[in-house]
């Protein structure tokens, strides 16, 4: 894969060098001034235990609603023909590089209980999503959704549609041959883009803080516990920032770059 | 020199300095000479508008406003944030400011503010008195502890034996009264400022205004031309006008 490179010019090097430093910089600075003698004892604080607690229902959820929605999401944008499936795409990765703060504003005008769709879900069925934790859920969902997406997408094309085929000639049903053949397959880009789909989750700020509130033990996630800690308690953001940092760099190691070897 | 080499090199010259320039000349020119850099409260942020139309009829060039929970601005400034006034919404975040060291030779009180009950248009959770805040399956909203609207919602809560049910704890009151205001909340301890900057109903609680916020200044740079104004007879009405007491 790699090619030989002897003699690398100056003019490349040094502007890769300051690129890498704008990186690694901060994250030195956050290792640096982290509090490592109480980290323990500032993680197992019993508000950092709750956010702890949130932060881990929040994200495992929102994966699997990754996998059990982004999954046949995938194949259909992959597989269907549409016109303007372009646009649907476009849809689809929008929350990627859309400001979370206002992807957390359209939910709220959608599904707030006087939003377009929140305002029947409150008079039907009594629920509402905003201050609750399956807001939070939502809002993580929202911005994570793409990112598995994309990744099991990409291989559903780069695989082909050969087995599939293959597997409707000797008499299998759609379903079944999606169940059996497509998504073993690809299951390596679905270990990926789930485990991609969770950091993301597990990382959300902005749509959660604008949807649905910030409350301990129910909405206040380890990301929201940090921005309010750095505000009063800035040992215990450090630690928490140390604790996300490491989650992160576990995924990308466990990942081994696979998302981006296409 | 062939053509293709010579656009290259001129794309090079073109692109390579923009960035550079760009980056560094904005790092050096975040500080306006002749405005006042203010650090301030959110809840103030209603008079901001009065306020300055007032400085200008004196001269003075509208300050540059940075509204957020106090705890946040004074957050910013121990972490080195640029500012020339610093306001606070009581006298904790103050003293935050000053056990780090950030803070000016002289200090203020300029103005006080006290909490109402606040509730959504048209009343959806037929909120009649202060101990419906304790009611769970309404939807409450307070400011977080740390900020100084829900230090004085948590003495007064306390004082008046309501134990309050809250659904979310807010950065500042705007954002608490914004969410007050689109209906998503049921009710939410606010200023009397915000209730009457947004116009929201407002639910009358015996007692409620004898629990008081003072709101404090500081001149970083020892201009105190912004801090005399505010103590002046026009900016006092300002305030007053705008639900502020002093």
């Amino acid at each position: 894969m790699r090619p030989p490179t002897r003699h690398a010019p100056l003019p490349l090097l040094i502007p890769a060098g300051i690129g890498l430093l704008i990186v690694a910089v901060p994250i030195i600075g956050l290792l640096q001034r982290a509090p490592w003698s109480s980290l323990a004892a500032q993680l197992t604080n019993p508000a950092v235990v709750d956010a702890i607690g949130v932060s881990l229902i929040v994200s495992i959820v929102s994966a699997m609603l990754c996998l059990l929605l982004g999954l046949p999401l995938a194949w259909a944008l992959a597989r269907i023909e549409l016109r303007g499936g372009r646009l649907i795409r476009a849809a689809v990765m929008l929350p990627m590089v859309l400001p979370p703060v206002v992807g957390g504003t359209a939910l709220l005008f959608a599904l707030g209980r006087r939003g377009l769709v929140g305002q029947w879900l409150d008079r039907w069925f009594g629920i509402t999503l905003p201050f609750t934790t399956a807001g939070a859920i939502l809002a993580a969902t929202f911005v994570a959704l793409p990112f598995f997406v994309t990744t099991v997408e990409s291989a559903l094309r780069q695989n082909g549609t050969e087995l599939e085929e293959a597997a409707a000639v000797s008499g299998a049903r759609p379903l079944v041959a999606f169940l059996t053949v497509t998504v073993p397959a690809s299951r390596e880009s679905i270990v990926a883009g789930l485990a991609l789909a969770w950091a993301r989750a597990l990382g959300e700020f902005g749509a959660t803080v604008t949807f649905a509130g910030n409350l301990a033990g129910r909405t206040r996630t380890l990301p929201l516990q940090t921005f309010i800690a750095l505000e009063s308690d800035p040992e215990a953001a450090l630690a928490i920032s140390v604790l996300l940092l490491t989650i992160s760099l576990g995924v990308l190691v466990a990942l081994r770059g696979r998302w981006l070897v296409r | 020199m062939n053509q293709r080499r010579l656009r290259a090199i001129l794309a090079l010259v073109a692109v390579v300095p923009i960035p550079i320039i760009a980056f560094f000349a904005l790092a050096a020119s975040d500080d306006d000479p002749g405005r006042v850099l203010i650090l301030a409260p959110s809840s103030l942020a209603v008079a901001q508008d009065e306020l300055d139309s007032a400085l200008a009829q004196l001269g003075i060039p509208a300050p540059e406003w940075v509204f957020a929970g106090s705890q946040a601005i004074v957050a910013q400034l121990i972490d080195g944030a640029p500012a020339d006034l610093l306001l606070t919404a009581n006298r904790a975040t103050l003293d935050r400011a000053n056990d780090a060291g950030v803070t000016g030779a002289t200090e203020v009180a300029f103005t006080e503010n006290h909490l109402v009950l606040a509730v959504a248009e048209g009343n959806p959770g037929n909120i009649a008195k202060l101990v419906d805040l304790a009611n769970p399956s309404l939807l409450i909203g307070v400011c977080a502890a740390d900020v100084p609207c829900g230090q004085l919602a948590n003495k007064m809560t306390a004082a008046l034996g309501v134990d309050v049910a809250a659904d979310t704890e807010e950065p500042n009151v705007r954002s608490l009264s914004t969410k007050l205001v689109a209906g998503e909340l049921d009710a939410s301890l606010i200023y009397r400022t915000d209730a009457l900057a947004t116009g929201v109903e407002v639910i009358d609680v015996p007692g409620i205004a004898d629990y008081r916020t003072t709101y404090w200044g500081t001149s970083l740079t020892g201009d105190s031309a912004v801090l005399d104004f505010l103590l002046s007879d026009t900016g006092q009405a300002i305030l007053r006008s705008a639900g502020f007491a002093s």
